[in-house]
């Protein structure tokens, strides 16, 4: 328990420094509101629109799709890393692993999940 | 690093069937569209359950009674999956309730024109993680059959996505789901940072160590804490009052064959997994762990069949009946981890079984009502059902007679052992609190069968038929009325299932 003691006291002053930086510097700054201050900041150019609007699912899509590649490699670089010491064994296991993916990712495609236009 | 016994791999054949029957569904959803395969991939699916539940059964009685064969183990010989046939019957238990949920699904999926391929490759991938919740012996590798089940769930909660109920349901179910796995995974992390481990034998072998040195006081307060958010996190899963609130939305948003898969194999996993945990590794917590888990039970029953009273709405109703089920197969299991003997588990294992035909077999009579615009589900459709399909009325009255817990019938059985082993274990609150609740819930059973005989029908159109819905109606209701013949050899099977030597 005691060796966790640092961690804890760290967790601490972070808790205490980001109100007390907020605190102060309300106190301490000028406060003279204009209408171009209290505005969204745009790098200085005029606000257009909301911020808020639809995005199409199909990021969502791509992104996932993207995912499953993502993982792959995750998981192939410390395979690679540690080839010679798994073996066969470890070629046979991440194969399986590969094949799995590669259905997700058929099925995927043939849902038209890459098609951008539908 | 991690290493599989080749040779048992032959043990693993059930898994293995599963996740290939699975992915092929899922390319043949894919190539074949939805609409093309139809019942095609209801008959397929059925016979891959079928042929992976045989070689279950297979190796139930294959393995030596007390064996319990390591399938996969880590550096030093900590064991991560092992084949042994408490696990091997509730595999078996997770296939019946898939095969009849199948069978179930025909009509419903006709009457929503809604066929997809999808539908059968998840109901297949979640029994999959089910398999792996029932093996694993560490805290990770249950992890991952958890979240492989309840992924699939979660979307199969969600079919119907054009319902507002549906999607509803489904996001609090996912929604509490997901906070329940993050309470799951950091119980984990504070387990593994106070014993260096995750695997249940050495957190049990620690634990044992530091109760004997200095009693239950001298287990460090993040072990303690740890260790009570993992139990937490599982009675999230098998809808244990105060953490319930998910199921009745769920089970009434979800199309109805998933309501009846959801509240009957999900949740024997979750005592599967509960069992595997608790039993496996905290029981020498179980000073503490019985008081706290005798105490969720007393509420599940209590609320559970008080809560039914007030619903109008059948599913919801059933949602309800289910949290309370949950709650006396609870005590079944506390029996066990208070005498620390099979009695309790074997109670639960029969309990199990039972549920899944009365369970089942009442929602496939809310499927045969729906029809015509009518869901099905509510109060009022039951009304004169007697009049309109006599046969309907009278399986509906052994289902529910059943679930009451009157004699003749397998509900009864089950309800029975289980307030033995408490008995026997000197559990007296709830084994008393058993018995007069199941007298409640009589009252909320009794107004569906008061509906259908003594009132008039107020709809008159006949029903449509569907000939897979009728076999598993006949099946559940054959062994609802005859399993009282076979209780020996019945529990006989169950004995097997054994966790203490």
């Amino acid at each position: 328990m005691a060796a966790y003691l640092p961690l804890g006291i760290l967790l601490l002053i972070a808790l205490i420094i980001v109100p007390m930086t907020m605190i102060i510097g309300r106190f301490i700054r000028p406060q003279r509101f204009e209408v171009s201050k209290l505005q969204p900041y745009e790098c200085g150019i005029e606000v257009t629109d909301s911020p808020r609007g639809q995005m199409s699912v199909h990021f969502y899509i791509v992104a996932v799709v993207f995912l499953v590649f993502d993982v792959e490699t995750v998981f192939l670089f410390p395979w690679a890393v540690a080839f010679d010491k798994l073996g066969l064994f470890g070629f046979i296991e991440v194969g399986i692993f590969l094949l799995l993916l590669i259905v997700a990712y058929v099925y995927a495609w043939l849902k038209g999940a890459l098609r951008w236009e539908q | 690093m991690f290493s599989l016994h080749p040779s048992f791999l032959h043990l693993l054949t059930p898994e293995i069937a599963l996740l290939a029957f699975a992915l092929i569904f899922l390319v043949l959803a894919a190539i074949k569209g939805d609409r093309t395969l139809r019942t095609g991939s209801l008959w397929l699916s059925l016979l891959s359950m079928g042929f992976v539940l045989f070689f279950a059964v297979q190796l139930l009685f294959a393995i030596p009674p007390d064996g319990q064969t390591v399938i996969a183990q880590t550096v030093g010989g900590h064991s991560c999956m092992v084949i042994d046939r408490f696990g091997q019957i509730f595999k078996a238990l997770f296939l019946l309730g898939g095969m009849l949920t199948l069978l179930l699904s025909k009509k419903e999926l006709d009457e929503e024109n809604a066929w997809t391929g999808e539908y059968f490759a998840l109901l297949l991938f979640s029994i999959l993680g089910m398999m792996v919740m029932a093996s694993g012996t560490d805290l990770l590798t249950l992890w991952v059959g958890l979240e492989t089940m309840a992924l699939s769930v979660y979307v199969l909660a969600a079919y119907l996505r054009r319902k507002e109920a549906s999607v509803e349901g489904a996001l609090k179910y996912f929604v509490l789901g997901a906070l329940s796995s993050g309470f799951y995974l950091y119980g984990v992390s504070f387990i593994y940072g106070a014993t260096s481990t995750i695997h249940l034998e050495s957190i049990r072998a620690q634990l044992g160590i530091m109760i004997a040195k200095g009693g239950i006081e001298s287990v460090p307060f993040h072990l303690a804490f740890g260790l009570i958010l993992l139990v937490v996190a599982l009675l999230f899963k098998i809808a244990i009052v105060p953490f319930h609130f998910w199921t009745p939305d769920a089970y009434e948003g979800a199309t109805t064959p998933i309501t009846a898969f959801m509240s009957v194999a999900p949740k024997a996993a979750g005592f599967a997994m509960l069992s595997r945990i608790v039993l496996g590794g905290l029981v020498p917590l179980h000073e503490i762990l019985v008081p706290l888990l005798s105490l969720t039970a007393l509420l599940t029953m209590v609320w559970g069949n008080i809560a039914a009273m007030l619903q109008g709405n059948v599913k919801r109703m059933l949602a309800y009946s289910s949290i309370a089920h949950a709650g006396y197969i609870l005590v079944g299991f506390i029996a066990a981890l208070k005498a620390r003997n099979n009695e309790g588990l074997t109670a639960m294992l029969f309990y199990l079984f039972v549920y899944i035909f009365m369970n089942i077999g009442a929602f496939g009579v809310v499927i045969a009502l729906k029809g015509n615009g009518c869901e099905g589900d509510s109060m009022d459709h039951f009304k004169g059902l007697f009049h309109r399909k006599p046969w309907l009325a009278v399986l509906m009255i052994f289902f529910l007679l059943s679930l009451g817990g009157i004699p003749p019938f397998a509900g009864f059985l089950g309800k029975f052992f289980i307030f033995m082993a408490a008995v026997h274990s000197g559990l007296w609150v709830l084994a008393v609190t058993l018995a007069v609740t199941s007298v409640i819930s009589i009252y909320y059973y009794y107004r569906i069968v008061c509906n259908m005989f003594l009132h008039e029908a107020e709809i008159r159109e006949p029903l449509t038929g569907s000939a897979p819905l009728a076999v598993a109606l006949s099946i559940c209701a054959a062994v609802n009325l005859f399993l009282i013949l076979f209780v020996p050899k019945t529990l006989a099977v169950m004995q097997m299932g054994k966790i203490f030597g």
